[in-house]
Order: C-alpha cells, then structure tokens, then sequence
C-alpha cells in the first residue's frame, strides 16, 4: 500500500542529494565512500518501499529491510574507520 | 519464513545504527573541536533516526507490537535533512578550518618577512605603479633620507636628492617614474647626496608583476657600498700614481740603457778594431815564421844538422799553434760580432760530410785513427755549407786528437722531416760528467785529457757551440770516459740561423 509519506521521504532525499554529494566532496574523509554507500543504502530502501505498493510485495519489503541493515553495517564501518584514525586518549582530550 | 528474515535483517540495522550512534557520541576525539559539534549532534540524531525505525521494525515484524509504527514515519522523514545539515556544517567547517590554516600561514610569513626586510643591513623599498614610496624599512629611510608628509602621511624622497651613477648618465636607479614603470637595474652603483650626506649605493631593482596583468610598480633593494667605493677609487688613485712612476722610472732606465748601449758599441768597435788589426800584424809575421821554417827543415836552404832540425822544428810548431789560435780567434770575433755572413743553400750532406774525411784523412792517418762516414749521398738539407763544415772539422779533429792510435772516428748524417742531425762519434779517452758542462766554454781545456796530447786552444768546441747557434741548431755530447764521445749537431732544416 503506497503511503504519502514514502513518497515524500523519496522527494526530500532527490532534493537534498546534490546538497549531499557537493558538500561530502569537500569533506576530506577516506571514509567518504562508506557514507554514501550507508545513504546510497537508505535510498534503495525507499525505492523499494515505493514499489512494494506496487508489486513483489514480500520481495520489496524484505529488499528494503536488507538495505537498512546494509545501511546500518555501512555506517558503522565508516564511524569505525574514522574513530581509528583520529581517536585519542581520554588524557589527551582538548 | 520472510517476515523472520526481516526480523533478522531488523535486529542487524538496529544493531550496527546503535554502535554508530554510541561510538559517535561517547569516543572523544579531537576533530570535534567547538565549532563542529554540532555536526556530531546531528549525525548522531540521523543515526538514532534508524535506532528508532530498527527497534519499531522489529516489534512489528516480530508481532510483538506496532505502536511505534505511526511514528516510524515522521522520524525517517528528518533523516535525509539531518544528514544534508551534518555534511554541510562539516563541509562549512572544513572550509573554515582551511582559511584559518592558510591565514595563520600567511601571518608567519608575513612576521618573517616583516622581520628579514627590518633587520636586513640593506634598505628595502616598494615602489608603487603610481610612482609612490608603498614601504620603506628603516634602513632605507636612513640611508636616503626618506620622510612621511605631515597631512597624508605618504612616504617621499626628499627634495633635494641627487642620484649620480658611476657607470652612465642616463642610469638613473632612484628615479621613481623609472621604478614605477617596472626598469630593472643590478647592481646599478650610484652616488647619493641628500640631507647633506654623501654616500655610494648599489641598487637593484625587479618589477612587481602579476602573472595577467601590468607591472605593479618596484621592489627596490640597496646596499651602502661607500667604504667599497671609497677603497676602489684610493686604489685606482694608487695604481695612476705607480703607473707614473713606472713610466718615470721606465724612461730613466731607458736613457741610462741607451747610454749603457752607445759605449758598448764604442767598446765592440775599438775591441772590432783591435783584433782586426792585432790579427792582421800577428798573421803576417806568423805566416811568414811558418814558411820559413818549412823552408829551412825542407833543406833547400843548405844543409842543417839534427840539432837545428829539432829547434826549427819546435819554432814551425809553435808557429803553427799560434796561426792557428789566431784563425780560431778570428772566427770567433766574426761569429760574435754578427758579422758572419750566413748563406742558405741547397747542400748535398753526404759530399759535404765525404769532403771532410778526405781532408781530415792525412791528420787522423799521423794519429793511427781511421776515419769513417755513414751517410748516403743525395741527402738534401738548405743550410750554410761552409759554417756546417767549419763545424764538422773541428769536431772531427777533436776527435782525433783526443783518440789513441788504433782508435776510429765515425760520422753519421740523418734527416728528417724537421732537422738534420750529424754525429760524430770517437772511440777515444771520453769526457768525464762533470767535465761536459764545460767544454764548450771558450778556452776551457780538459784537464783529463792534457796528458801526452798536443795542446789545443780550447776555442775549437766554442766556436762549433757559436755556428751552430748562428745556424739556428745546437750541439750536444754524450760521452763515457775511457769509451769515447758522440758529439751530436742538429740543425733546423732550411733555417737561415741568426
């Protein structure tokens, strides 16, 4: 069943993307690429909450929990690699 | 079987999304400084956006409850902002961070600059493209005077400044139109005067240009060269004055030298003119001692007895020394004096060298000595036969008086592209070493070799070492004693001599 709020999810994501893309580009991370795969992951699933409306019901529905868990494993490999990069000492703390 | 999958793929997300947002809110770490906290507030909220949608997926799918589901949606609809806010803040503080980097980099610089240019023993001017003074350090204002108007504030020469340069008038490295204008100038030394003061400056000047636009005006570096310049002009002031003294002194000793040389000449000539005519009343009466004597032992005269034979004979003897010393005495005079008239002719060195042994042959036949020649007729050199001659019977009768009976005297011509060389070698009593040097000084006589030899004038290898010098070639000698010598002439092929 396609709900309003779906859709609207996807509208603000396609909106607020070049926003996204521009400002991770100029952010100097090496783990850039594990955030947009973490967003790029939270777009698929709401692609496929979208579809599910639609057709392949079952099938979307458990693509779309798969992309969060993707989402989720992505996200905590990027919040990982930095911390091992710039984590300190708690006596070293500014 | 899906719906547990999903459960499964639920607890995952909610799993790894709960991680992210403890690690990212309980690990100190020091990128978030003050001004980027808040992009750990708000990945943190996204991150917890998907905590929230994991826990309520799971009590749904799990069919424990879904009074969380009418919330799910508001919550994930401020996910895709919060994150778009989190990059952008970090994005902004990125930036921030960069220009402040780059400010505080330019301010070192800046320091360090400011620091060389003030403690710099040299003046530093900028110069702007509108002819203004932009930057002056303290040097520079010392060292030309400059001085701020009083209303404006503006920097300016004085008044009264005069640049002189010490290589052309038209250089004129001080003169801000020319600087404004972007002139470059090395090193350019000037005399300035301003204030009252006097002092010599080396400037150099490069145009500031930007890398697509006009010349931006000057900068102007100097340095005070007064002491260097004062130090160059004393020695240049030096070296005029030596170099009149030199030409004083120089025409002095040239008169002195002129003088010293009109009585040399006056002493070569009486000495010219005493050999001529000595040798002339020497020669005459000597000439005459010889033939006589001759006559008398020849007995055409009348008979003379063994007694008179022998004195006659003593009389002939020492006559001949005497012609002979006084022939050798006027070659020598003659080579000397120049006055030896050198010819340059095509001369066979093989019949030149075959005319001496023939003649030579009767004297080294009295001696018991052989005479050989080793030399191919045909042999051209150009050189004076008659000088080359005298030279070679002298050394042969070296040779031969100083070779014991059953001795050889041998002589061997060679030429090549460059010299001719003629060696005369003997199988004689040789000449010590430190004898050699020596025997080519004017009466010098062997000592070694006086012993039952008849006594030479010690002019003969004298006046070989003069005619081979008049020939432009010289003479050498080897020699071992109790072996024999090899006296060696070379003589540059077709070379007139001196």
């Amino acid at each position: 069943m396609l709900q309003p709020s779906e859709v609207v999810d996807l509208v603000i994501a396609m909106v607020l993307l070049p926003l996204i893309i521009s400002s991770s580009r100029s952010v100097r991370l090496p783990i850039r690429r594990l955030i947009l795969a973490a967003f790029g992951s939270i777009l698929f699933g709401y692609v496929v909450t979208i579809l599910e409306g639609f057709f392949w019901e079952r099938v979307l529905n458990t693509l779309e929990h798969a992309a969060y868990a993707a989402a989720g494993i992505f996200t905590l490999m990027a919040v990982l690699s930095y911390l091992r990069r710039v984590v300190v000492p708690r006596g070293d703390v500014q | 079987m899906s719906e547990w999958l999903i459960v499964v793929f639920d607890i995952v997300s909610c799993i790894a999304f709960s991680a992210a947002f403890v690690a990212v809110l309980a690990v100190p770490h020091r990128e978030f400084r003050s001004q980027v906290r808040v992009v750990r507030i708000f990945l943190a909220l996204a991150i917890a956006v998907y905590v929230f949608v994991g826990v309520s997926n799971i009590l749904e799918h799990a069919g424990i409850t879904a009074a969380l589901d009418a919330y799910e949606d508001y919550a994930e609809i401020l996910f895709v902002p919060l994150v778009a806010y989190a990059l952008f803040a970090a994005s902004t503080a990125q930036r921030e961070n960069d220009l402040r980097r780059a400010s505080e980099l330019v301010r070192a610089e800046h320091t360090l600059l400011t620091g060389i240019i003030e403690t710099s023993p040299g003046g530093i001017m900028l110069v702007a493209s509108s002819g203004e003074i932009a930057f002056a350090n303290d040097r520079a204002k010392d060292l030309l005077g400059v001085n701020s108007d009083p209303e404006s504030g503006a920097l300016r020469l004085p008044s009264d400044l005069v640049c002189t340069s010490t290589v052309s008038s038209n250089s004129r490295p001080l003169d801000l139109q020319r600087l404004a204008a972007g002139e470059v100038f090395d090193s350019a030394v000037c005399i300035v005067e301003a204030n009252g003061r006097r002092v010599a400056l080396s400037v150099s000047a490069s145009p500031l240009t930007s890398p697509d636009g006009p010349v931006k005006g000057s900068v102007v570096a100097f340095v005070d060269v007064t002491e260097r310049e004062q130090a160059r002009q004393d020695l240049l002031d030096a070296q005029a004055r030596y170099s009149l003294d030199l030409e004083r002194t120089v025409d002095e000793r040239t008169v002195d030298l002129f003088a010293l040389n009109r009585e040399l000449e006056r002493a070569n000539r009486s000495k010219q003119d005493f050999l001529a005519r000595a040798n002339h009343e020497l020669r005459t009466p000597l000439t005459a001692i010889v033939g006589f004597t001759g006559t008398l032992l020849s007995g055409d005269t009348g008979p003379i007895n063994q007694e008179q034979r022998t004195q006659i004979g003593m009389v002939k003897e020492s006559g001949e020394q005497l012609l002979s010393l006084v022939n050798q005495l006027l070659d020598m005079g003659r080579v000397e004096s120049g006055h030896a008239v050198i010819e340059s002719i095509e001369t066979d060195l093989g019949v030149l060298l075959t005319d001496v042994v023939e003649l030579m042959r009767p004297i080294a036949a009295n001696h018991g000595v052989a005479l050989t020649v080793d030399t191919p007729r045909g042999l051209m050199v150009r050189t004076d036969p008659d000088l080359l001659g005298q030279i070679v019977r002298n050394l042969v009768s070296n040779a031969v008086k100083f070779t014991d009976a059953g001795g050889t005297v041998s002589l061997r011509g060679s030429a090549d592209a460059h010299s001719a060389t003629i060696s005369v070698t003997d199988t004689g009593i040789g000449i010590s070493a430190d004898e050699q040097d020596r025997v080519f000084e004017p009466f010098v006589q062997v000592e070694s070799a006086q012993s039952g030899r008849p006594k030479g004038t010690g002019l003969g290898l004298a006046i070989c070492r003069d005619l081979a010098a008049a020939l432009g070639g010289s003479v050498r000698l080897e020699s071992t004693p109790a072996e024999g010598s090899t006296f060696t002439v070379q003589l540059p092929i077709g070379a007139q001599g001196a």
